[in-house]
C-alpha cells in the first residue's frame, strides 16, 4: 500500500553530471540508505521548480521525495514499506 | 516510400508507477481515484486487465473485479515528464512527429528500406531508455496506422498498408472504426453490419442517410480513405491563449469588486476554452493601474483547467498574491494559455466525477437556451452591475426561444 506521508525530511545528495541524486535520507528518526532511483521528474509550483523523485532502499521499501527549489526543503510525499 | 507510424504506450500510467516502484512489477496496478471514491480507473496494468478492469471504469468497479488491485493514485507530472523524454526520442527517428496524446504519437517516415526494422529500432530505444514498452501500427495511411497499432498489444508491431484493407481490415468488428461507440454500433447493425467490410460495402448513399456525415467518414475509413496526415507542434493551429480583460468605467480599489469581475471573466474564458474543447495550464492575471502601469501574474499548474470555478479560484490566488488591486485598477483581463485538448486533460485529472466538470456542459446548454447571462456564479453579480453600469456587454437580458 502506498501512503502518502507529506513530511519533511533531510536527505543527502550527490550532484552527478549536472544532476542531483540523493543517496540518504533522515525520516522518523531512523536514516535510509537509498540502492536505486527508479525515477526522477519535475513540476512547478507558482515559479518555483518542485524535483520529484521514487526510490527503492536496501530493504527494497518505496519511496517519493521532493525538493522545492522555493524554501529547499526535502519533503517524503509517499512511502510504501511492504515491499 | 512515406510511412505514418503510429505509436501507442501500452498501459502507460501503471506502467510508470511499475516502472518507479519494481514492487508493483507483475501485479495489478491500478490508476486512479481511492476506491471508495467516485473516481475512475485512468489505467490499468495488463495483469489488472486479466480480470477485466479497464480504464474509465468507476473504481468500486474495478475493486469488485479485482479484489487483489493495488490501487495507485495517478501523478500528472511525472508521466507528463515522461511524454516529453518519449516525444524527443522519437525525433531521432523523424523530425516530423506528432504529439497525439500523452501516451501516443506519430511520425511520419520516409523510407525505400524495411520500414519494420525502423519499428523494431523504436521499440527497442523505449525499451532500453525509458523501460517502458508500446506497440506500434505502421501504414501508408495515418489512420490505418492508429488503427493497427491496437492489433497486436501489447509489445506488438502491425503493418497494414492501403491495398491489404479489404484482406486485413475487412474482417475485423464495427467497434475498430475510429469513432464507433455503442450507440454508433447498433444503428450500423441495424443496417446489416456485422463487420468493416459491412460499412464498406455499404453504399454511401445509405450511409449518409442514416448516419449523416459520421456514415460517409466511417464508409471514407472502412475503404482505408483519409486525410489525416502528420502535424508537427509547430505546423499546428495556433492557439495559444483564450483571454477575456475589461476596461472599467471608473478606477476601482476595492479588492471584492475586483474579484467579482475576475468570476466574470473566468466564466467568459472558460466557456470559450470548452467550445474549442481545450483546457489550459497556465493562468495569467493582467491588472492595469489608473497610470496605465500593467502587470501580468501567471501560474503554472499540474492540470489543464476549463471549468470557471477552477480558472477563478487560481485568477483569485493571483491577485491575492500580486497585491496590485491596492494601487487602483483599470483594467481587469485573465487568460488561459498552454492549451492543450480537453480529452488529453481529463486524461490526466483522475478526478473524473469532478462537480465543476460534470456541471459545465449543463451551464453551457442553459446559456447556449437563453442566453449568455442566463446563469452563472453568484459572485459575479456584482461584476454585473458594475459592467452594466459600464455599458458593457454583460448581463444582457436573457434571449428566450
Amino acid at each position: 500500500m502506498i501512503e502518502s506521508i507529506q513530511e519533511p525530511i533531510e536527505v543527502l545528495v550527490r550532484f552527478v553530471g549536472g544532476r542531483i541524486e540523493p543517496f540518504r535520507f533522515r525520516w522518523n528518526q531512523s536514516v535510509f540508505r537509498i540502492a536505486k532511483v527508479t525515477g526522477a521528474w519535475e513540476d512547478r509550483e507558482g515559479q518555483y521548480r518542485r524535483l520529484h523523485f521514487s526510490v527503492l532502499t536496501d530493504n527494497d521499501d518505496y519511496f517519493e521525495l521532493r525538493f522545492h527549489s522555493g524554501d529547499f526543503i526535502w519533503v517524503l510525499s509517499k512511502a510504501s514499506l511492504d515491499g | 516510400m512515406r510511412y505514418a507510424i503510429h505509436v501507442d504506450m501500452d498501459a502507460y500510467f501503471a506502467a510508470i508507477e511499475q516502472r518507479a516502484n519494481p514492487n508493483l512489477r507483475g501485479r495489478p496496478v491500478i490508476v486512479g481515484g481511492a476506491p471508495g471514491t467516485r473516481s475512475a480507473v485512468a489505467s490499468a496494468s495488463y495483469e489488472a486487465r486479466a480480470f477485466g478492469v479497464r480504464a474509465g471504469m468507476p473504481t468500486h468497479e474495478a475493486q469488485r473485479l479485482c479484489p487483489a488491485g493495488i490501487f495507485v493514485t495517478g501523478n500528472s507530472a511525472h508521466y507528463l515528464h515522461t511524454s516529453v523524454r518519449l516525444y524527443r526520442l522519437l525525433e531521432r527517428f523523424s523530425p516530423r512527429v506528432e504529439p497525439a496524446s500523452v501516451d501516443e504519437a506519430y511520425l511520419e517516415i520516409a523510407t525505400t528500406g524495411d520500414v519494420r526494422a525502423i519499428g523494431r529500432r523504436i521499440m527497442a530505444c523505449i525499451e532500453s531508455e525509458l523501460q517502458l514498452t508500446a506497440s506500434l501500427g505502421i501504414s501508408d495511411s495515418k489512420y490505418l496506422a492508429k488503427v493497427c497499432s491496437a492489433f497486436d498489444k501489447p509489445r506488438g508491431m502491425t503493418v497494414l498498408r492501403r491495398a491489404d484493407v479489404p484482406q486485413k481490415l475487412w474482417p475485423r468488428p464495427l467497434d475498430v472504426l475510429f469513432g464507433v461507440g455503442e450507440k454508433t454500433a447498433l444503428r450500423l447493425r441495424a443496417l446489416g453490419c456485422a463487420t468493416v467490410g459491412d460499412v464498406a460495402r455499404t453504399p454511401v448513399s445509405v450511409l449518409d442517410r442514416e448516419l449523416g456525415v459520421v456514415g460517409v467518414t466511417l464508409h471514407a475509413m472502412a475503404c482505408g480513405q483519409d486525410r489525416w496526415r502528420v502535424v508537427t507542434p509547430d505546423e499546428a493551429v495556433d492557439a495559444r491563449s483564450i483571454g477575456h480583460e475589461h476596461t472599467l468605467e471608473r478606477d476601482v480599489y476595492d479588492r471584492s469588486a475586483i474579484e467579482a469581475l475576475l468570476s466574470e471573466l473566468s466564466e467568459r474564458v472558460a466557456r470559450r476554452a470548452r467550445r474549442a474543447s481545450m483546457a489550459g495550464r497556465r493562468v495569467v492575471l493582467k491588472l492595469r493601474d489608473p497610470r496605465f502601469f500593467t502587470i501580468t501574474h501567471g501560474r503554472v499548474l499540474p492540470h489543464a483547467l476549463d471549468t470557471a470555478e477552477d480558472v477563478f479560484a487560481v485568477a483569485r490566488v493571483l491577485l491575492e498574491e500580486s497585491r496590485f488591486w491596492e494601487r487602483g485598477v483599470r483594467l481587469v483581463g485573465i487568460s488561459l494559455q498552454m492549451l492543450v485538448p480537453s480529452d488529453a486533460a481529463r486524461q490526466l485529472r483522475f478526478t473524473f466525477a469532478g462537480r465543476a466538470d460534470q456541471k459545465s456542459p449543463v451551464v453551457d446548454r442553459i446559456r447556449a437556451k437563453y442566453g449568455e447571462h442566463a446563469i452563472g456564479l453568484a459572485r459575479s453579480l456584482e461584476a454585473g452591475r458594475r459592467l452594466r453600469h459600464a455599458g458593457g456587454p454583460s448581463f444582457r437580458p436573457p434571449e428566450i426561444e
